[in-house]
């Protein structure tokens, strides 16, 4: 029910916008050339509403500074909204009033419900202006699949966004636990290749593999040995119902993927939208629900919270899968009081026809994150400051200051290969120590930064499910049939059924 | 049947939001100069919104709707309230999200954390009924930290979460909840008014926008804000300091404890190590004198002779004489060079008791590297307290320098008569207590299920000790499964290193390495 009023409410609000006569917001306009001296010439106020809390606030702080650098007459308001369901739809009120801002941060189906009020100024004229633009150099540095995201609103694949803060799922594991628990005498660290350990002064040094991967299947083996464990055997009946081996946080993300790890389908741009209801994506549900019911597996929803990093941090859990821009959430302190954790890919199957799935040609992990949109604006010259500004924000300059300060991967090829960001993911510092009088380099990589190098290495099996009015919804209900199924005792083929009539 | 009904309320509601959105007046805007108070903005919304449940005899925990009474304030969108049947909980209001003024300060967070407060003395002052109401669309009970229980707080009928909105206080985070629509329409409207939060221009009169800070020394942090007044009186919070000090501990990925030695009482008494005066002069070893006063100038040291003359000299710190040794490991001395010898030919000798002082640093969820034990690092940060001390806070890798690598800092060796709240200088220092044999102790996960701390306490010369394991510090069993029960440590006898603090007004030492453990 809740989803269902969630979309009704939606629903009204962009039927209200697109009934109300905009009060001149919606104009076309041809692109005026200032000349050369374009970037002194222009004067104008920019408004760009975001989601952001305070400290990336300060961020794009410095990134408005270093604009105003080059556009000394545009001033730049940025205003945080909130949340971002919420920043949707208070851009979706005001788009009537025509109090909308100039740009925005916005996910792709926030953008789709926009289009619905022709409120949205594609970007390809201004993309590929003479003067105004980005050579095709600066275009192809986009990473391809943040930059393909802009344009699948349509079939003619007209840009509509260009990338902003970027991230994706990887999975944490408790390295401590896996280095103590050992199998005919080697630990699980060590029979898993995820690294070698030397020993100092009685603690464990570990030395990562950098192409450290576990599969599902390994995954499994390693639940197995959890919760055969001497530690787990310890608990008390009831406090085995607060363990497990292996949760994930968003049970959404958990649908989506395993869906398309299966082979199946989850929705598109073409009707039927919602395709879900496959064989597949049922064969991966029902693979989750039996290593469930063994007590090897669990989403957050098995602890009572939103994230499963509490239960992981309380050692309830021995991996989990979260955000990479979450990171943090996962990282319980110190190691020298709390525990070390290890960050390893996304698992993927070796064999997924054992399961009923349909093995796909490669990988499947999540792509998440937003994008930045212009909207139609009365005044020109506010809206090609607009612009001027979505091509700063995604420059090579400030998308260095973005990625290096804010834990969200670059949205250009040169940043992530630039030296200066190589730098930030070693944590590479250079002291000047007081005490010698030296200078001393160390390397002291932040824990969001060890998670950014491995999350980039799934670049290259990124998904993005397609966006249209609605598909947000759809993750709603695929979320609730996923607790229904493992916590509420409902069948598959009636979670599914169940799911389909909410949509519909 | 039902669908037509329900296409028909949707075709209703559809077309009477197209009629009220389009015909709207815009909102007024507000003085863009002007500082607001509460009682000058307009808050039609909240006004006209009236709270019409049934909540008599209802608990909030078991019914999702019911009275409560004002426990105590946190800050804008937290406050601790008793239940009907008695239960402490606290809440976080749905769909608002103010700006921070406890871990962190953010412009307008004290003003936020104010109205509140005020709002909430105000009711259990003049008995205002104070209602929580769970969300009736979003069944979520606790927010994600899974330890605060989500609510819209209605006090005396008004909805203080809507309140806080057309306040300026706060942007929403209501979507999906059953206030989503009403939450948004403030918000619109708040913006247009354009004070607080949504002006870029107007300061906060109470947010130190300074970026560098006053310097510090941690003595006059401890002595300026760590009393009980300044404590009680949340003194000077949201001040922008600068300190200096050498990280004892670490306590969970972003928090820190630091401690500074700085210049204590100088003692100068007489000596026979031969003292150059700077014409080139030496002078010989007298005998014992009294106490002299002095302070570190930028020429050098100034000495004064306090109790028993009015001379001053001035005196230039060198080296350890040879033979010397520190009296302890707090007081050490070094040979002086005099620039006037007093009547007699009297050489002064300084012994200096270097005290130490220690400071807890608060970076919340965060990873901050430049946190290592032994580094000494200095930071900005804001004035801040927590659990009856000061603490620093809005802390992140990118405030915290390192100046040098490798510093050692032993910790000092106390007895049961050190263990006195009236020790308040010692607050926040590394502290070490042996032979403890533990007697009594209590899980915190009793009230919060979500915090695996515990404490343990010893008692010693007919006096309690605490030590606190924090939630933040694992303590591990022989099978591999981690401590939350204090009673796995009873009848143990411990050696223990922590940080000497305070909370609720007890002291503890609190343990924040595993390895501070000896048992």
């Amino acid at each position: 029910m809740r989803k269902f009023l969630s979309l009704l409410a939606m629903l009204i609000i962009a039927i209200a916008v697109v009934g109300c006569t905009p009060r001149g917001r919606r104009t076309e306009h041809e692109i005026e050339d200032l000349g050369p001296d374009y970037q002194t010439e222009i004067s104008a106020t920019v408004t760009f509403w975001h989601a952001m809390g305070q400290a990336n606030q300060g961020v794009i702080a410095e990134i408005i500074t270093e604009f105003n650098k080059e556009y000394p007459n545009i001033t730049v308001v940025q205003q945080s909204q909130g949340g971002y369901t919420d920043l949707r739809d208070k851009i979706l009120t005001t788009l009537s009033s025509g109090n909308n801002p100039t740009i925005a941060q916005t996910y792709p189906d926030h953008v789709a419900a926009y289009l619905q009020g022709k409120a949205v100024r594609e970007l390809d004229s201004y993309i590929n202006h003479a003067r105004y633009g980005m050579t095709q150099e600066e275009i192809d540095d986009f990473i391809t699949a943040y930059y393909e995201e802009g344009k699948i609103y349509d079939t003619k694949g007209t840009l509509y966004s260009l990338p902003f803060n970027k991230s994706t799922e990887v999975m944490f594991y408790n390295k401590t636990w896996f280095y103590n628990e050992k199998v005919d005498g080697v630990s699980l660290y060590e029979k898993y290749n995820l690294g070698t350990v030397e020993v100092v002064d009685e603690k464990p040094v570990f030395t990562d593999n950098p192409n450290a991967y576990l599969s599902w299947e390994d995954i499994i083996e390693i639940c197995e040995v959890y919760i055969n464990s001497e530690a787990y055997q310890a608990l008390s009946s009831d406090d085995k119902l607060k363990h497990a081996g292996f949760a994930a946080d968003s049970e959404a993300n958990l649908f989506i993927t395993l869906t398309q790890q299966f082979g199946g389908e989850y929705t598109s741009l073409e009707e039927p939208r919602f395709r879900f209801d496959n064989p597949q994506s049922k064969s991966a549900i029902q693979w989750f629900f039996d290593n469930k019911e063994a007590g090897l597996f669990g989403t957050s929803t098995k602890f009572g919270t939103d994230y499963s990093s509490d239960a992981f941090k309380a050692g309830q859990i021995q991996m989990t899968i979260g955000s990479s821009a979450g990171a943090n959430y996962n990282y319980p302190g110190d190691p020298d009081s709390t525990f070390h954790v290890g960050i390893v890919p996304y698992p993927q199957f070796e064999d997924v026809t054992k399961y009923g799935g349909v093995q796909p040609d490669k990988g499947q992990v999540i792509q998440q994150g937003t994008n930045v949109t212009l909207f139609k604006c009365t005044d020109p010259m506010e809206e090609l400051a607009g612009w001027l500004f979505i091509r700063f924000l995604t420059s090579y300059k400030a998308a260095m200051i973005w990625a290096t300060k804010t834990g969200y991967f670059p949205i250009r090829q040169s940043v992530r290969s630039s030296q200066e960001y190589e730098d930030f993911l070693d944590g590479k510092k250079l002291i000047l120590d007081a005490n010698t009088g030296e200078w001393t380099t160390i390397y002291e990589p932040s824990f969001i930064a060890k998670t950014m190098k491995v999350g980039w290495e799934q670049r290259n099996i990124f998904y993005t499910s397609p966006a249209f009015p609605g598909s947000s919804d759809c993750r709603d209900v695929v979320e609730a049939l996923v607790q229904a199924v493992l916590y509420g005792g409902v069948s598959i083929e009636q979670a599914y059924e169940d799911a389909l009539d909410e949509l519909e | 049947m039902k669908t037509r009904k329900l296409l028909s309320l949707l075709l209703f509601l559809v077309l009477g939001i197209l009629l009220v959105g389009c015909v709207k007046d815009e909102p007024t805007p507000g003085d863009k100069d002007k500082i607001y108070t509460d009682d000058e903005i307009p808050t039609p919304l909240t006004d006209e919104f009236k709270f019409t449940k049934d909540y008599e005899g209802k608990d909030f925990i078991e019914d999702g709707i019911g009275q409560v009474t004002f426990v105590s304030h946190v800050d804008g969108d937290t406050t601790i309230f008793r239940t009907l049947k008695g239960q402490v909980i606290t809440v976080r209001y749905l769909g608002i999200d103010t700006p921070e003024s406890t871990y962190k300060v953010e412009p307008w967070g004290f003003a936020a954390a104010k109205f509140v407060k005020k709002v909430m003395e105000n009711a259990r002052d003049n008995d205002i009924p104070i209602v929580l109401q769970a969300d009736e669309v979003n069944s979520q009970r606790v927010d994600s930290t899974g330890k605060r229980y989500l609510a819209w707080v209605w006090v005396g009928g008004r909805l203080i979460n809507l309140e806080l909105v057309e306040q300026c206080y706060t942007a929403t985070k209501a979507a999906g909840t059953m206030y989503a629509s009403k939450m948004i329409e403030a918000s619109v409207a708040a913006e247009a008014f354009g004070t607080r939060i949504w002006n870029r221009t107007l300061k906060d009169p109470e947010y130190d926008y300074s970026v560098v800070g006053q310097s510090m020394s941690l003595q006059e942090i401890n002595e300026q804000y760590n009393t009980v007044y300044s404590v009680a009186n949340e003194l000077d919070k949201g001040k922008r300091v600068r300190i200096q000090g050498i990280v004892t501990r670490k306590l969970g990925g972003g928090n820190a404890y630091i401690q500074q030695q700085v210049d204590g009482h100088w003692h100068i008494g007489l000596t026979n190590t031969e003292v150059v005066a700077t014409d080139g002069s030496s002078f010989p070893y007298i005998g014992e004198n009294g106490n002299w006063f002095v302070e570190e100038t930028d020429l050098g040291i100034q000495a004064q002779i306090g109790e028993i003359g009015q001379n001053a000299y001035e005196v230039y710190v060198d080296s350890l004489p040879d033979g010397e040794t520190p009296l302890n490991q707090y007081v050490w001395a070094r040979r002086i060079t005099v620039a006037e010898p007093d009547e007699n030919n009297l050489i002064p000798y300084i012994v200096r008791e270097n005290k130490w002082y220690g400071l807890y640093l608060y970076g919340g969820y965060q990873d901050v590297t430049n946190f290592q034990v032994g580094r000494e690092i200095y930071t900005t940060g804001t004035i801040g307290y927590f659990g009856d001390a000061v603490q620093v806070t809005s802390i992140n890798d990118a405030t915290v320098q390192i100046y040098s690598l490798n510093n050692e800092i032993e910790p000092l060796e106390i007895t049961a008569d050190d263990f006195n709240p009236n020790n308040r200088h010692m607050l926040g220092l590394l502290v070490k207590m042996e032979n403890l044999l533990i007697v009594d102790g209590y899980n915190t996960k009793k009230n919060n299920p979500s915090n695996l701390g515990f404490t343990i306490e010893a008692k010693v010369n007919g006096k309690d000790i605490n030590i606190r394991i924090p939630n933040e510090t694992y303590i591990y069993d022989d099978k591999g499964n981690r401590v939350s029960d204090w009673e796995y440590f009873e009848g143990k006898t411990l050696d223990v290193v922590g940080i000497m603090s305070i909370f609720d007004g007890e002291l503890q030492i609190l343990v924040a390495n595993q390895n501070d453990l000896t048992y």
